[in-house]
This record gives C-alpha cells, structure tokens and sequence, in this order.
C-alpha cells in the first residue's frame, strides 16, 4: 500500500532533513539562476551589442560565454545555498522543481517568440 | 565536410536523442504511482551524461564549423528563417537542458527513495521531467529543419 502524506504528518516529514536536502535545493536554485541568466543575455546582448561582443571578445563566441557564464553562476548559487541556508526542506524541493519546470518553459518561449519577432522586423 | 567535424556531428546528434530517449523514460516511468528507482537513477543519469556529450560535441562543431560553413549557406537560401529562428531559438535552449538534467538528477539520486510514499515530489518531479522532454523534443525538431534548410 502506497502511503500518501498530509497534513501535520508531511509538515514532520518534510522538517526532518534540512541538511541533507541542501545540495539538491543548492542545484534546483542554480539551474533556476542559470536559465534566466542565458535567456538575459540572449536576449540583452542581441538588443545591446556591446554586450554580445564583449562575450564574444572574452570567450572566442558569444555562445561558449553564455554557457560559461551559466556554468559560474551555477556553481556560485550552489555553494552559496550549501554555505549560506538556514533553512532548507523538501517543501522547498517541491517548490524548486516546480518553479524550474515554469521558468526554463517560459523561457524557451520567450526566445523563440523573441527570435520570430527579430527575424519578421528585418 | 571533414571527418572530424562529421564525426562531430554526428555524435551531437546520437548523444542528444539518447539523451531524449531517456528523459522520456523518465517521464513515462514517474508518472507510475511506484515507479523502479534503479530505473529512475540510471535513466537520470544517462540523460545528463547524453546531454553534456551532445553538448560539447555540437558546441564545438557549431563554433569552429556551422558559422562559416553552414550558416552562410542557410541565410543565402530559400529559408533564411531556419538560422534565425531555429538556430537560434535551438543554441540557446540547448544551454538550458544539462542544467536542468543535472538537477533531475540530484533529486533522483538524493531523494528518490521517498517517491513512492511522497506524491507530491513523484508529482514535481514528472513535471520538471516533462518539462525537459518538451525542450528536447523542441531541440532535435529544430535540428532536423536547419539541417533540411542546409541541403
């Protein structure tokens, strides 16, 4: 039989482990930081060149240092999160996952209507 | 086309739809009310491996190769929009997917174990696995059109 928790039951259970939930909200919280920060880059530095040569002058292509940049902040946010939680529990994990699903969707569909509207205005 | 930028290629795309593959397993096996977690954690784990191989095998082609080879040829052509929006729109989701599946990842690995007794977390979990398949199948669509357009 599948147990299901509710309730004052899911509160204790998900109190239980803070630490041990920290590295995977540290990595839900960074992949949440790097997806936004390669769709503000994508779509900033095609706005304002001088930001899309400035990656492409630091990193070869503007692409490499998008994704450098996404891997750096990544890191930052997740030993920041280890370092500097108090309080970390599975109900943030659920949260975390859920926000990621939404923003990494939401993101890819501003990219590609930001693409569709590039492309129809030149 | 060289054979090492061939090779290159060719690996981007056999690694990106095993990676795919896998994630779509994923879904399909969490949306079990008591899915394998032996399944689950390999799956997981050949995603993110596929994903970072196809990353940087196409990464490094589309770097040092499509820019001056293909993607002259594709904006000179009948479909100019295969670049602009489906590169485009595909380099830059590409970057968002090894991210994503890492995280899948640690929560299979680390909290796996409690997905048969916490609907909620099965429930989350489905939907950032959903959420990565839908990028992916968008991702390989997207390489077939630029790939036809270059022809």
């Amino acid at each position: 039989m599948v147990n299901v928790l509710h309730g004052s039951d899911a509160t204790f259970y998900y109190g239980m482990d803070s630490n041990q939930s920290k590295l995977v909200n540290g990595i839900l919280l960074g992949a949440i930081g790097a997806v936004i920060l390669v769709t503000l880059l994508t779509i900033i530095g095609d706005l304002y060149a001088p930001l899309k040569n400035l990656l492409k002058d630091a990193h070869y292509h503007h692409w490499v240092g998008k994704g450098v940049w996404a891997a750096v902040l990544f890191v930052i946010i997740v030993f920041g999160y280890i370092l500097g939680a108090k309080n970390s529990n599975k109900k943030i994990t659920d949260k975390l996952l859920k926000i990621l699903s939404c923003v990494a969707i939401i993101s890819a569909v501003a990219l590609i209507l930001f693409f569709v509207y590039e492309f129809s205005h030149t | 086309m060289i054979p090492f930028f061939k090779t290159l290629l060719i690996a981007h795309v056999i690694f990106g739809v095993i990676g795919t593959m896998a994630i779509y397993g994923v879904l399909l096996a969490t949306l079990k009310k008591t899915p394998s977690l032996k399944f689950l954690k390999c799956a997981s784990l050949v995603t993110f491996a596929s994903f970072i191989i196809s990353w940087f095998s196409g990464g490094y082609y589309y770097v040092l190769y499509y820019g001056d080879m293909v993607k002259p040829r594709i904006l000179a052509g009948q479909y100019p929009w295969a670049h602009k929006i489906a590169t485009e729109a595909k380099e830059h989701i590409f970057l968002f997917l090894p991210f994503m599946a890492l995280a899948l990842m640690a929560v299979l690995w680390r909290m796996g174990d409690q997905l048969t007794t916490n609907e909620v977390l099965r429930k989350r979990v489905a939907l950032l696995a959903g959420a990565i398949t839908i990028l992916a199948v968008f991702v390989t669509l997207a390489g077939i059109v630029i790939s036809g357009s270059a022809r």
